[in-house]
């Protein structure tokens, strides 16, 4: 298929699926318990002043309409106003995203440093002791929430070691050294529960490709096992763990919600975060919907990887 | 001959790079939060979404009001009221309606514009017109005039002095002219604190106001972090990132004070963990029934062992502590089963009843769901079955608007107990009965009377009064009053948990 037909399917999808993702969570949201106004106002709110709110924040009109306003300014870039922080959606998006991407990509860096040697290792070693620590390490790093692991780094390295700040964030234009240090602990926790999904993805994928033939070949003319394992079989094997690890980093972008906030972690997770709590409608919307699209975009880079991994695959 | 790195050398100087950042790393506190030695750095576990000085809802934002804006009167961390913009307490009338307050002709807004008595009637009509309480105000304030550049009168249309402590918790003083949806970005105010830096909902920096009116305030620098967990907001101030933290998980408050470098203070401030019953409706509009509940309730055993001490256990609205407590009242709906069970027989029903208690999750201030287990517990030994019905507390809320609820256990934040709930849950005249409550109007005399004085030896009988309705009726179980308790670090100086609960920072000082 020509890479341009490829590339106007895709980009067909993204607004499909974008348009069903605006429905379901404009719907899931008018539907979930909870009242905007009563969040704003507190507990024993004025009925009078709260029908004053309602009016001016749209929530008096139908459902249709409150969505098809919503839809005809997202068209137009305007992801509408926080109730809460009286700031538009898009300012808040771009004055927390790039930290969320400083989070997902440190993450993902460590889930793969973690998760190449140690699923490459364990193939290798396939039925050896090896092989059953890295996956068993791989089952606890799975099984491990992430608040636990979270809280359990910030008491050993923040507060008990004092090696490592406790949480919040500097930007890396004020003091780049101190953005690293702000990151070390919450990209652990975020990439430790992925990097043992890579890891498995990879040692399965490594084992399978082991067993080929011209693997069996590279061994019958004297190659290196160094080369035949990290040049040859690992090049292939990575194919799918791609795949893995481009799911995960697509979640790791619109899943940060927790570490975000048990490290204080001024990102797009912390803040839909709050916005749920407090009932933002156009900021749980505009995040839900950027997320949507950062997903699918993440997803078509990886489909775009794979061409430059094995030049056998054609769009 | 070969140029470039092999393998061994990459690995090297990656080895050396990881030893050299690991080292910068080991640098600790000092590093991983930048700030000069002149600052002080607060944490609040609530929301910091703006700058507007009364639209918000939730406690700990109320820190930076204080800091940034003047009234007329401001309440003390210790519950007191004293003139702030006035050059004293108000002159009132006998009958309790009219205030005269005379201004301070020195006081000046950040911009350098005096402020006189057109800025005060500017800022009450205002508020009036779009304050997030103006259906408050609007009830009992006739109105705000002007009577010369440094007098103004404010007429009530019914006694009550508790809205003077509405004005640190929910006014500002403005400029005449200021665009209200302006100063969600801006601060306009003329207090002891200018805001040089706002990230909405991470931080707040401030820097003294030189020429405050009282005085410069002797700390130069306040930096307010909002930090969302309250066991990230310890860890930050074990770490030396704040100084000073507004809360933390109750467990680890004795334990985290009893370390060495660190104090800690609890005071039972505006805040009250109580559960209505809904008095309109059965069960509970048989008031044996309520008793019978009310005396079931171990509240010293919810108050410290669920709660950690961080809640004083009363059983009536006022704290022990309090000027308008009565031991007698109290002593109405002390923990005894025996009573509960004589409650129930009176009720006609000696084995017990059942019924749902409707509990917020999550709550605020301390976790609801903890003291409900206890009550079903304690009323379960007495034959009473509660069933727990969790709730999202927007919703809670509505249903409690609308009377959709039996019992409400819950904690919550008010201005004042004894001039705020009081009013406006059980009042006649005043309240909303959000709480589906019946007002009587003997109660409503006895707090009439008691409002038109702000001096407490003149209000305690009438508040006892009033209580004694409260206790006869027995609208509520009463479980205890929420502390304000707050964290910090050795070398910080005049700070103490505010009555109002949001942290008074305007006299600390960090060395």
């Amino acid at each position: 298929m020509d890479l341009r037909l490829y590339l106007l399917q895709r980009l067909l999808a993204l607004g499909l699926i974008l348009v069903g993702g605006s429905m379901v969570i404009f719907v899931i949201l008018r539907f979930m318990p909870g009242d905007p106004v009563v969040a704003m106002l507190g507990p024993d709110y004025d009925q009078a002043v709260a029908a004053e709110m309602r009016e001016r924040m749209g929530l008096d009109l139908p459902l249709l309409t409150q969505y098809g306003i919503w839809v005809g300014d997202a068209l137009t870039g305007d992801l509408g106003r926080s109730h809460f922080l009286k700031r538009d959606v898009t300012e808040l998006l771009a004055a927390r995203f790039p930290t969320t991407l400083m989070l997902a990509v440190s993450s993902l860096l460590v889930a793969l440093a973690i998760a190449i040697p140690a699923g490459i290792i364990a193939a290798k070693q396939k039925g050896r002791a090896l092989d059953h620590v890295s996956r068993l390490v791989a089952l606890a790093g799975v099984s491990m929430p992430n608040f636990w692991l979270g809280l359990l780094l910030i008491m050993v390295f923040a507060v008990n070691l004092r090696w490592l700040p406790a949480g919040g964030f500097v930007s890396p234009m004020v003091d780049p050294l101190a953005t690293l240090a702000h990151l070390v602990l919450p990209a652990i926790t975020l990439g430790t529960a992925y990097a043992a999904t890579i890891t498995r993805m990879l040692r399965a994928s490594m084992v399978d490709v082991l067993q080929r033939d011209y693997i069996l070949v590279a061994r019958a003319m004297g190659l290196q096992e160094r080369r035949i394992v990290w040049h040859d079989a690992a090049r292939n094997a990575l194919i799918p763990t791609v795949t893995v690890a481009g799911f995960a980093f697509g979640y790791m972008l619109a899943g940060t919600i927790i570490v975000e906030v048990i490290f204080n972690i001024p990102g797009v997770g912390r803040l839909l975060y709050e916005s749920i709590l407090t009932r933002d409608y156009p900021v749980v919307q505009g995040i839900v919907l950027f997320n949507v699209a950062i997903f699918v975009i993440v997803n078509f880079a990886v489909d775009l990887i794979y061409t430059m991994l094995d030049p056998r695959i054609r769009y | 001959m070969r140029y470039g790195f092999d393998r061994r050398t990459v690995l090297k100087l990656a080895g050396a790079g990881a030893f050299t950042l690991a080292s910068g790393l080991r640098a600790g506190p000092a590093f991983a939060d930048p700030r000069g030695d002149d600052t002080l750095a607060a944490s609040v576990l609530g929301a910091l979404p703006h700058l507007h000085p009364w639209d918000y809802s939730n406690h700990d934002f109320g820190a930076l009001p204080i800091l940034t804006y003047s009234n007329l009167i401001y309440t003390a961390p210790d519950g007191t009221l004293h003139p702030e913009v006035a050059v004293e307490m108000p002159e009132v009338t006998e009958n309790g309606t009219v205030y005269t307050f005379k201004l301070r002709d020195d006081v000046r807004f950040h911009s350098g514009k005096p402020l006189v008595a057109a800025d005060v009637v500017y800022s009450f009509e205002l508020y009036l017109d779009q304050g997030r309480r103006r259906g408050d105000f609007r009830a009992f304030m006739q109105g705000v005039e002007a009577i010369d550049d440094h007098t103004v009168r404010v007429t009530l249309s019914r006694p009550w002095a508790g809205w003077m402590m509405y004005l640190t918790k929910y006014m500002g003083l403005l400029p005449e002219g200021t665009d209200h949806d302006a100063i969600y970005d801006t601060i306009v105010g003329s207090g002891p604190y200018k805001v040089t830096h706002f990230e909405p909902d991470v931080v707040i920096e401030l820097e003294a106001n030189e020429d405050y009116y009282l005085g410069a305030p002797p700390q130069k620098k306040i930096r307010l972090v909002r930090i969302a967990d309250a066991s990230t907001q310890l860890a930050a101030l074990q770490t030396g990132q704040v100084d000073i933290i507004g809360t933390c998980p109750p467990k680890d408050f004795e334990p985290t004070i009893a370390q060495e470098g660190f104090t800690g203070a609890a005071i039972p401030g505006a805040g009250i963990f109580y559960a209505p019953f809904n008095r309109q409706t059965a069960p509970f509009d048989n008031v044996h029934l309520r008793r019978a509940v009310a005396c079931a309730i171990d509240r010293d055993f919810i108050c410290n062992g669920a709660y950690y001490g961080l809640v004083t256990p009363s059983t009536i609205p006022a704290a022990p502590n309090e000027y308008w407590y009565d031991e007698a009242l109290a002593a109405e709906f002390a923990y005894d089963p025996d009573k509960a069970r004589f409650h129930l027989r009176e009720a006609g029903m000696p084995n017990g009843f059942s019924f749902t208690a409707t509990v917020p999750v999550p709550s605020a201030y301390v976790e609801a769901q903890e003291a409900a287990i206890i009550m079903q517990a304690n009323l379960a030994a007495v034959g009473i079955e509660m069933r727990i019905r969790q709730m999202d507390f927007t919703s809670m809320y509505n249903s409690a608007q609308a009377g959709d609820f039996e019992c409400f256990p819950h904690p919550s934040m008010q201005p004042s107990i004894e001039d705020y709930l009081l009013a406006q849950s059980y009042m006649c005249i005043a309240g909303k009965q959000y709480m589906a409550q019946p007002c009587s109007e003997s109660y409503d005399e006895a707090l009439t009377q008691a409002y038109v004085s702000f001096d407490p030896d003149e209000r305690a009988p009438h508040l006892r009064a009033a209580l004694a309705h409260l206790v006869e009726d027995c609208t509520s179980v009463w479980i205890g009053r929420l502390n304000t308790y707050h964290i910090w670090r050795e070398g910080i100086e005049n700070f103490e948990p505010s009555y109002m609960y949001a942290m008074d920072l305007r006299r600390t000082t960090a060395s």
